[in-house]
């Protein structure tokens, strides 16, 4: 492989500017592009795999938890949903009570 | 002072029952209003409604102001096609057009005349401006059926055109998809924020290269980064990935303080992009931007996960994949360009190249350079207009010779071929004319180039 350096110049009616080279910060970094690099990569498709995993799977099987827990009956419900339910309840009952009072 | 509390009391129920009635009555006449409405309403407008999920631009002031974002998209975008050569009969002949590489036969869809040939296409685009001012009324009237079959039409018409020539920027992207959006799937709101967000990250699969790990894009040009001083480029372009990546999603955020913080940056980042790309980008980004994430925004949507968002989460999907295809091509596709327009592609490369047509005796017939960092400098764009000029014959026989040099790097032979007419170009893998970074030899170095069209000479 050839020299860098040793390369001719080619001018495409540019002469007047300088040729175009690396400044030292970028030197400094070149050893360690490839990692660098690789660790855009891996911060890039770990924040995409959270995101999924946060706001789409997890709601998604959430969902279909609780509707086959539905489907399949009051009884199955877990605590959780049967604590919603009873929330949910709570709350229509104080809004009835609210409209009762008006 | 005594005070008659009854009498207060009285008269402060008198005066909520009135208040009541006339809130009572005022919804009669609206429902009255919508019973009329639907009576007279074809079915044809109902079925349309249903389809194209318009109740949810009725009810949203965002999408209202979002419907002005598009059509302000199509102005831009029409102003600058209307005298566009490449989807003219004229042109096509003339070879100023060049089909993108998954619809190489463009040209037998090409019908129109432009000045000063004939007057087909900017009647069309005409038409197109009467289009958007009966959207602009329909938006007065708020007849957002209205509005939105006008931005249908306005959005076919962009999509015929896109179609004819692959000169189309990262601005139609994002604008395309913002239409598709709106004018398509369910959950409008939410994908078009979603869109938004998502396109800045998707952004920062491109950047991952030392034109912007580096900031080699920036030093390679003879005036740098705007307002960054020499040496801090690599600061600022680093920044910004990061920003695209993380900070990009607390446009979602419903920590107000978080939110506003990454509104703030985006919209001081396109304001500072317009120095290099000028108004189209910005016109095109910002208002959604601002619309979507600015005073409007109260607080985030929940990620819809149901059968209406299907289409919507679909759509988000092939991006990811359109993003990723020229990374699964061999190669740098910043130097051999293959497969580099089908995602987000904006700053991917500082760019400059030089070549060559010869005839069958070697001797030069044509020749071209480029020192524009941004005119992609891609070898299939020199074959495909090539071909069409010189391959006419089939015993033709042409060289073509092409070198380019990517972020100040040395120039490589990326192409050396006897004949280009018996060469053909697939869309979705390697060429093996087209030679990568570990193939193509060294030619020479590059000087510093500039930002801007008007550095190109072809011959």
């Amino acid at each position: 492989m050839k020299n860098i350096n040793e390369l001719p110049i080619i001018d495409l009616h540019l002469s007047q500017n300088e040729p175009a080279k690396l400044n030292e910060t970028q030197e400094l970094v070149l050893p360690y592009l490839t990692h660098v690099e690789t660790t855009y990569w891996i911060a890039w498709w770990g924040v995409l795999a959270y995101l999924v995993v946060r706001f789409i799977l997890l709601p998604f099987f959430r969902k279909v938890t609780l509707r086959s827990a539905k489907r399949s009956g009051s009884g199955n419900l877990d605590s959780r949903t049967s604590d919603r339910v009873a929330s949910q309840s709570r709350r229509e009952s104080r809004i009835g009570e609210h409209k009762d009072r008006q | 002072m005594a005070i008659d509390i009854s009498e207060d009391s009285d008269a402060r129920s008198e005066m909520n029952d009135a208040l009541s009635k006339m809130k009572d009555a005022g919804l009669e006449r609206k429902d009255a209003r919508f019973e009329v409405n639907d009576g007279s309403m074809s079915k044809l407008v109902k079925h349309y409604r249903r389809i194209f999920k318009i109740d949810e631009i009725v009810d949203d002031v965002v999408l209202h102001w979002y419907s002005g974002a598009l059509l302000l998209g199509f102005f831009i975008t029409f102003n600058a096609w209307i005298a566009k050569k490449s989807t003219t009969l004229a042109g096509a002949e003339a070879g100023n057009n060049v089909c993108w590489p998954i619809f190489q036969n463009c040209r037998d869809y090409i019908w129109l005349s432009g000045l000063p040939e004939g007057y087909s296409q900017t009647s069309v685009f005409m038409a197109m401006f009467g289009v958007m001012l009966g959207c602009v009324y329909g938006m007065y009237r708020k007849k957002w059926d209205l509005v939105h079959f006008g931005i249908l039409l306005l959005f076919i018409v962009k999509f015929y055109f896109s179609a004819l020539t692959n000169e189309s920027g990262n601005y139609d992207y994002y604008h395309n998809a913002f239409c598709i959006i709106y004018l398509f799937f369910g959950h409008k709101k939410f994908f078009a924020q979603l869109t938004l967000v998502f396109f800045y990250f998707l952004s920062v699969a491109t950047k991952i290269h030392p034109s912007w790990v580096l900031g080699q894009y920036f030093t390679a040009l003879k005036t740098g980064l705007p307002f960054v001083p020499y040496g801090a480029e690599i600061v600022a372009t680093n920044f910004l990935m990061v920003m695209e990546m993380v900070g990009a999603w607390f446009l979602l955020s419903k920590n107000k303080i978080l939110q506003r913080s990454a509104f703030t940056f985006f919209v001081i980042f396109h304001l500072y992009s317009g120095i290099l790309v000028e108004y189209r980008y910005p016109a095109t980004v910002l208002p959604p931007l601002l619309i979507l994430f600015g005073p409007f925004f109260k607080k985030p949507e929940i990620p819809p996960i149901d059968f209406r968002s299907i289409p919507g989460w679909s759509f988000m999907a092939g991006f990811l994949v359109l993003q990723m295809i020229p990374h699964m091509i061999p190669g740098d596709e910043k130097l051999t360009l293959e497969g580099n327009f089908y995602g987000l592609f904006m700053f991917e490369a500082n760019h400059q190249c030089y070549g060559k047509f010869t005839d069958g005796d070697g001797k030069k017939v044509s020749d071209f350079l480029s020192t524009a960092a941004n005119e992609r400098c891609d070898p299939y764009r020199h074959w495909f207009r090539a071909k069409h000029r010189f391959c006419k014959n089939p015993n033709s026989v042409y060289g073509f010779v092409m070198n380019h040099s990517i972020n100040g790097d040395p120039f490589r032979e990326i192409v050396n071929v006897p004949n280009i007419c018996t060469l053909t170009y697939r869309p979705f893998t390697h060429n093996e004319w087209i030679k990568d970074e570990t193939e193509a030899p060294m030619v020479g170095r590059p000087r510093q180039n500039g930002y801007g069209f008007y550095s190109v000479v072809r011959r």
